[in-house]
């Protein structure tokens, strides 16, 4: 048979129409995901989310509290140790709390009864507007962690609201200046504009970063994408990056049940029915780390605490001590 | 003038009918990709038979990880639905659809059957270790992170260590792994399919 070239010409023109509209059909039936774009974005200059405080006190307090088993007693201790929780907000109104609640199982994350009660000192302090907000672990549904930790039993009672950042959470574009790593990163603007910050984590280690407490936790203020893009980029570099760029208002550690030798999950869970609070992000977690390591049986915990790289890196952009001779610590 | 029908007639038809005849199975011979199935799949032969293509378990997958299978990975599966990690996890385990998986409970011809969380075996995963941060000396172990099977990863000398016949096939690994291109994928390997509709 011979094929005239119109014929021809007809039968190519017909495949490719086949084609490219199979593919038009299938790209409206399942499109593919892009993240950044499901967001509005907005931009914010060369900022962090509040200035460095030139001429702070020389010191910095570190509340530790140990043996109170009763989770809602240990936090209110906590922080009533270096002076409640009104010197903190002060007369602000809008009090954002990220809790760490990156993976669906009660022993990784931070307890709720804590946060419920630091929540209520919040209230109690006459503060208009508490928020509980968190993006969990990539590949792990916020909503479905919170609901397994019971955080929406413990604090919708309460009348606060519990955010699931990835589903509900908008996004900044921050142009930081002196990080280490990050220039440009996209943030969850409900955290980054929070007139007080309040990171509550979980007493535990971490397999890439050696520990996870009050710094790291800020990870969940960033989406999936940054997440990944941290470890791109340099791990233990971009969470100090990000401590100085959200630099919280207050820290509180959650050691409770602390995870020793394994993390972010699956470690060796210690009843340590104790908790480490301060405004100073990097001395609370320097403390922390001490007392992680002494439950390990390390020989030396301070030494392996400043060994945590990111400390180091923190330290160098200021947001906060790790000299002992600077870290006031008070105690019961 | 020759009686009823002809030699050449007669073969032509013969033939004919032959290539009719087994278009099926010669349809089943064609090349297609082995797919990482949803949790529950019937064994290939009998899923592919019972599937109906209809699209049920992909709209309504709460995770949005099943696709159709496209042309090019076979005709045969074309329409089928495989797990695509790249988009999300399966959460079949420690997720959302550990009791109530929508995949299976819209599924009109019981191609997918419903399997307790601890049985379930898509596959496993696949490590390109040039594509590893770890391997290459950085810091991240974030496969190990979010895996939710013990001992399916474990990190030696800061670098994972993969066991195939613990991993389930989640996907969460591949989701999550930040190089790109990503150093894990998951295929259909070591996978536990149903061999009857119960």
């Amino acid at each position: 048979m011979k094929v005239s070239r119109r014929r021809a010409l007809i039968i190519i023109a017909t495949a490719v129409a086949g084609f490219l509209g199979y593919k038009y059909i299938s790209s409206i039936l399942y499109p593919e995901r892009d993240e950044r774009a499901e967001k509005e974005t907005s931009v914010e200059e060369g900022a962090t989310r509040r200035e460095a405080e030139v001429g702070e006190s020389k010191y910095s307090e570190v509340s530790v509290v140990r043996g109170v088993r009763d989770p809602r007693l240990l936090a209110r201790k906590v922080v009533e140790q270096i002076g409640g929780i009104e010197k903190i907000v002060g007369n602000k109104d809008r009090v954002v709390i990220k809790p760490n609640v990156g993976f669906p199982s009660r022993d990784a994350v931070a307890s709720p009864e804590v946060v419920a009660e630091i929540a209520k000192m919040v209230i109690e302090a006459g503060v208009s507007e508490v928020i509980v907000a968190e993006s969990s672990v990539r590949g792990y549904v916020t909503s479905f962690c919170f609901e397994k930790t019971k955080y929406y039993d413990v604090l919708k009672p309460l009348g606060i609201e519990v955010i699931d950042l990835k589903e509900q959470g908008n996004i900044r574009t921050v142009k930081a200046k002196n990080t280490l790593k990050l220039g440009e990163v996209d943030v969850y603007e409900e955290t980054y504009t929070a007139d007080i910050l309040i990171s509550v984590a979980k007493m535990k280690r971490h397999v890439s970063a050696d520990v996870t407490l009050g710094i790291k936790n800020l990870i969940g203020c960033f989406p999936d994408y940054e997440k990944g893009r941290f470890h791109r980029e340099g791990l233990h570099k971009c969470i100090a990056d990000i401590a100085y760029i959200l630099k919280p208002d207050l820290v509180v550690i959650d050691g409770s049940k602390a995870m020793t030798k394994h993390g972010p999950s699956g470690g060796v869970m210690v009843e340590a029915n104790t908790a480490v609070a301060s405004t100073d992000p990097l001395a609370a977690d320097y403390i922390a780390a001490k007392i992680l390591f002494e439950l390990e049986g390390e020989e030396d915990p301070a030494a392996r605490a400043k060994k945590v790289k990111y400390f180091g890196y923190a330290e160098q952009l200021g947001v906060g001590t790790m000299d002992e001779d600077k870290i006031k610590v008070v105690t019961g | 003038m020759r009686q009823g029908i002809r030699r050449r007639d007669f073969l032509k038809t013969l033939v004919a009918a032959g290539i009719i005849g087994s278009l099926g199975g010669v349809a089943k011979l064609l090349p297609y990709r082995r797919v990482v199935r949803p949790p529950g799949a019937l064994v290939e032969e009998k899923f592919l038979s019972q599937c109906t293509r209809c699209g049920q378990c992909i709209q309504t997958c709460v995770t949005g990880t099943l696709v159709p299978c496209s042309l090019g990975e076979g005709l045969l599966i074309w329409g089928t639905p495989r797990v695509d990690p790249l988009r999300a996890p399966c959460e079949a385990v420690a997720g959302r659809c550990e009791i109530s998986r929508p995949c299976v409970e819209n599924c009109p011809t019981n191609a997918l059957v419903y399997v307790e969380p601890e049985k379930v075996k898509m596959g496993s995963v696949k490590w390109i270790k040039e594509n590893c941060i770890a391997y290459r000396g950085g810091e991240c172990l974030v496969c190990y992170e979010v895996c939710p099977i013990d001992g399916a990863i474990t990190p030696r000398r800061g670098i994972p260590v993969f066991h195939s016949g613990k991993c389930i096939g989640c996907g969460r690994c591949v989701y999550a792994c930040p190089p790109e291109p990503k150093a894990l994928y998951l295929v259909p390997d070591g996978e536990r399919r149903i061999e009857t509709t119960r």
